[in-house]
């Protein structure tokens, strides 16, 4: 045993056995060793412990897959067990599916390289026409997930992912390039206890005129992060990323987003809204960062939350980053509590006092939704916070 | 016209920084390097008491285990802190009583340095000279001081930092340290170990200070770093505004400077601070250049207490600076207020952090970044609130300007919030110099470089305008000629 591993905590070192034997198990276990898992001493993750919340090492998986709601029935649904990968149902013309054992990592950040590590094989998802029929990539506890997915021009996709483990660590990679034209549009669902780790990844790579759209809901878990990396490579390149969250208990969740303008002409569209209680705390890390080459970009960036009760705790960092004049780039950011000016409105109204915050929250984190063109899933992520915010305001 | 005169004269003084020279004067010098002996020398040079000397040790063993930061959005070559002069004064000339005894070399100084004539005139006596206290940092040494009676005459005080060490022990220990800690990051750590001297200022409870202070920096030697040490208490219920301008001549060799400023303020206390500084930012290339690595930080530590700081950066070749404000006390309040400008190779990674620790405390902080030629500006702030520090407020508004297409503006707001009754509201925009203002300028017959110096005047206004009187013509005049060159 070197000296290095001598210092690792338990959950490193029990992470270390869990890599199988290829090669990004290796290169994830060379990296553990030289760098440790990320904690509040590296900059980018100064909120999120990871090495804190593995400490005791990795927690036993739990929980269920999920049901597929009603409007995704016709969907195809990717499967990832511990098993193994499957599908079920139809899959249209213009979709190829493969699996691949090694496939190269590039340039990806330390929870890239682990969910790497994990993952025994990659899932290459290849869109060569237009497709009608959304994909569901069902994950069940403790299984990785790890996908490349290749857009190409003109075609488009919708894609649903959800992270539904109430226990355990769960690690999912995707890279995701959207050819000239092509759109990508991906609704995310991640719902966990105190005792879930979930680490979620999407290297995203934009050609021109193509187009990212990614809309989330999030209710965190003992740590959960959400990391995107998006390039608007080509020219006229635009993403949109939005994202809402509702934490109670001790929960954690965390939303780490980065966008890199490369060529002129790009566009973001970036909207954080969530609601904090009990003891729970949130994370919003947002950076846009425009190049020399990347003129006339204009970015948008916000993040406002709520807290709704003592003990609470919301970090945020709306960071920007900017080489080029010729831009239009924004971001704001507000932390407050509701307004009491609005509750006292609606009790003087006759609504009780707990239905009037319900309603209040509601209407603040739903705006989020407003851009789901999917209307079941759209009904079904506000289904989904109606009914955490019966349950905490009950 | 004056006007246009004065337009040559800053397009002739382009080439060369404006306070490019050396005053050739005698000094002494400790040996080049860093290590105990040093430190011993510094303190006995300055015939301090032995809990100094042994606070100065404490502060060096600690940075010897300390890591230079590197977080901040700026590059420099590595510093060899053993290749640095720690220690230069100019020759002691035994008291120094009146103007007479002062080196007429150091006269001749102030005259270059462009001291405002008034100044000059209070530092000649002058009688009914306007009321400005100026003690003048010389290099290491504070080599004279105005006003001190009548500044006596309310209870202030008013020297430098290594005479109150002597006169004002017990007031020196009480706060000393309290603000920023020996520990307190690495440059600050080096501050405390080495620091050279400084300004004391103390107003006792329930005074006004008649006038503004005023403290003139200026980096002299080649190869000496500057450590400055200033404490500022405002008593229960004193006021007290501070001024603090910065010049340093031409040199090739990268100097490193690493002050520390302490702001205490008691109950009802407010202590307004204000700072120009234009060091020498490097030639056009990017050699040279001051390296500006300053902790300042304030304690609101009474109820009501208010501290606000007021900067305009133009100068230096690297800045790392956050005039920072803990919000101790119930109902205190903070403010920063600030204008960055860079050009040719400059970085500046400012801002500021605003902690909230008491209840209904409330900040403000605008910052005005401007970047043009080849610079990086970056704004970096912090604002928490603490479980405790209910009905906490902070709005930020941040702006950056970009002049040309090679330069950089960053902004890095950290936001912590530990209670749900604290409101804090960020706003930062990025854009450019409107070409529809610039043409509108132009065709009214303005030259360019005109037209941008109003139009960032009026960017930088809200900032311009919390600057004492003093302090805005001058600053107006700065942001102009900062910005030369940067278009056409």
């Amino acid at each position: 045993m070197s000296l290095a591993e001598l210092t690792l905590s338990p959950g490193e070192a029990a992470l270390l056995n869990v890599f199988p034997p290829t090669e990004a198990g290796d290169a994830a276990r060379v990296h553990l060793r030289a760098a440790g898992l990320p904690n509040r001493r590296v900059e980018a993750f100064k909120w999120t412990d990871l090495r804190a919340a593995l400490a005791e090492g990795i927690p036993q998986a739990d929980g269920s897959a999920g049901l597929i709601p009603e409007c995704l029935k016709d969907a195809l649904v990717l499967d990832f067990a511990p098993e193994g990968f499957g599908l079920e149902g139809d899959k249209d013309q213009g979709l190829i599916i493969e699996t691949e054992d090694s496939l190269e990592l590039e340039g990806a950040g330390p929870l890239a390289m682990i969910a790497a590590g994990f993952a025994p094989r990659a899932v290459v998802l290849r869109v060569t026409q237009r497709q009608s029929r959304p994909i569901v990539l069902r994950r069940h506890p403790g299984a990785p997930m790890r996908i490349r997915l290749e857009l190409e021009a003109g075609t488009q996709l919708t894609l649903i992912d959800t992270a539904l483990a109430t226990a355990g660590l769960s690690t999912g990679l995707m890279e995701i390039e959207i050819g000239a034209g092509a759109e990508l549009v991906r609704y995310s669902l991640q719902n966990g206890d105190a005792r879930a780790i979930d680490l979620a990844n999407a290297e995203v790579s934009v050609a021109s005129e193509g187009r990212y759209q990614a809309i989330s809901l999030m209710f965190g878990g003992k740590l959960a992060r959400a990391e995107t990396h998006v390039t608007l490579a080509g020219e006229g390149a635009s993403c949109l990323i939005q994202g809402a969250y509702l934490l109670s208990g001790t929960t954690h969740a965390d939303m780490t987003t980065k966008v890199m303008h490369t060529s002129p002409n790009g566009q973001t569209r970036e909207l954080f809204k969530g609601a904090v209680q009990d003891r729970a705390r949130s994370v919003f890390q947002g950076k846009i960062l425009v190049e020399r080459a990347a003129q006339k970009t204009d970015a948008r960036q916000n993040h406002h939350a709520l807290m709704l009760s003592e003990g609470a705790e919301i970090d945020a960092k709306p960071e920007l980053e900017i080489y080029a004049d010729d831009v239009q780039c924004a971001h704001g950011n507000t932390i407050g509590a509701l307004d009491d000016q609005a509750l006292f409105y609606m009790r003087q109204r006759g609504i009780p006092e707990a239905q009037a915050k319900s309603l209040l929250v509601e209407a603040f984190v739903t705006e989020v939704f407003d851009a789901i063109e999917l209307e079941g899933v759209r009904n079904w992520f506000s289904s989904m916070a109606r009914a955490w915010l019966e349950v905490s305001s009950s | 016209m004056p006007a246009v005169k004065e337009t040559i004269e800053t397009v002739e003084s382009l080439a060369e920084y404006e306070h490019g020279f050396i005053t050739d004067i005698e000094m002494e010098m400790a040996p080049k390097g860093l290590n105990t002996d040093i430190v011993r020398y510094i303190s006995a040079k300055k015939g301090e008491p032995d809990w100094m000397l042994e606070w100065r040790l404490a502060a060096y063993q600690r940075w010897l285990t300390m890591q230079e930061p590197s977080w901040a959005m700026v590059n420099y070559p590595t510093i060899d802190f053993q290749d640095s002069y720690y220690y230069a004064a100019p020759k002691a000339k035994v008291e120094l009583n009146s103007l007479d005894d002062l080196d007429p070399e150091i006269l001749e100084t102030y005259k270059k340095l462009g001291i405002p004539l008034r100044e000059q005139e209070v530092l000649a006596g002058v009688k009914g000279a306007p009321r400005i206290a100026v003690d003048a940092v010389f290099d290491s040494v504070s080599v004279a001081t105005t006003f001190r009676e009548e500044l006596a005459k309310s209870g202030v005080i008013f020297c430098s930092m290594s005479e109150s060490i002597k006169e004002y022990p017990d007031l020196v220990r009480q706060y000393l340290g309290t603000v920023v800690p020996v520990s307190d990051n690495f440059y600050a750590t080096l501050n405390s170990a080495v620091f050279s001297d400084g300004t004391f200022v103390y107003i006792p409870p329930g005074v006004r200070c008649p006038m503004e202070l005023s403290t003139y920096f200026r980096i002299n030697a080649a190869d000496t770093g500057q450590f400055e040490r200033t404490l500022i208490i405002a008593d229960k219920g004193a006021y007290v505004s501070y001024l603090e301008g910065c010049t340093a001549p031409m040199r090739d060799e990268n100097q490193l400077h690493a002050a520390v400023v302490e702001l205490v303020a008691l109950d009802d206390a407010e202590i307004k601070y204000s700072t120009v500084q234009n060091w020498y930012p490097g030639d056009k290339n990017g050699v040279g250049g001051i390296y500006n690595f300053v902790t300042k930080r304030a304690d609101c530590r009474g109820v009501r207490s208010k501290v606000s700081w007021t900067q305009v950066e133009t100068g230096s070749a690297v800045t790392w600076k956050y005039p920072s404000c803990i919000l101790r006390g119930d109902e205190s309040q903070g403010a920063f207020y600030s204008i960055a400008i860079t050009n040719g190779h400059q970085q500046a990674d400012t801002g500021t952090k605003m902690i909230h620790l008491g209840k209904n405390t409330r900040s403000r902080i605008v910052s005005k970044g401007i970047s043009a030629g080849k610079s990086n500006n970056t704004y970096r702030g912090l604002v928490s609130a603490h479980a405790k520090a209910k009905g906490a407020r902070n709005f930020t508004q941040c702006d950056s300007l970009l002049i040309g297409d090679q330069c950089g503006a960053h902004t890095v707001p950290y936001v912590e919030a530990k209670t749900p009754y604290a409101t804090f509201e960020h706003e930062a925009t990025t854009t450019r110099l409107s070409e529809d203002q610039l043409f509108y300028c132009r065709q009214r017959g303005l030259p360019t470089e005109d037209a941008v110096a109003l139009l960032v005047n009026g960017f930088v206004r809200e900032v311009l305008q919390e600057l004492p009187m003093e302090f805005a013509v001058e600053a107006q005049k700065l942001v102009a000629i900062s910005l030369e060159g940067s278009v056409g």
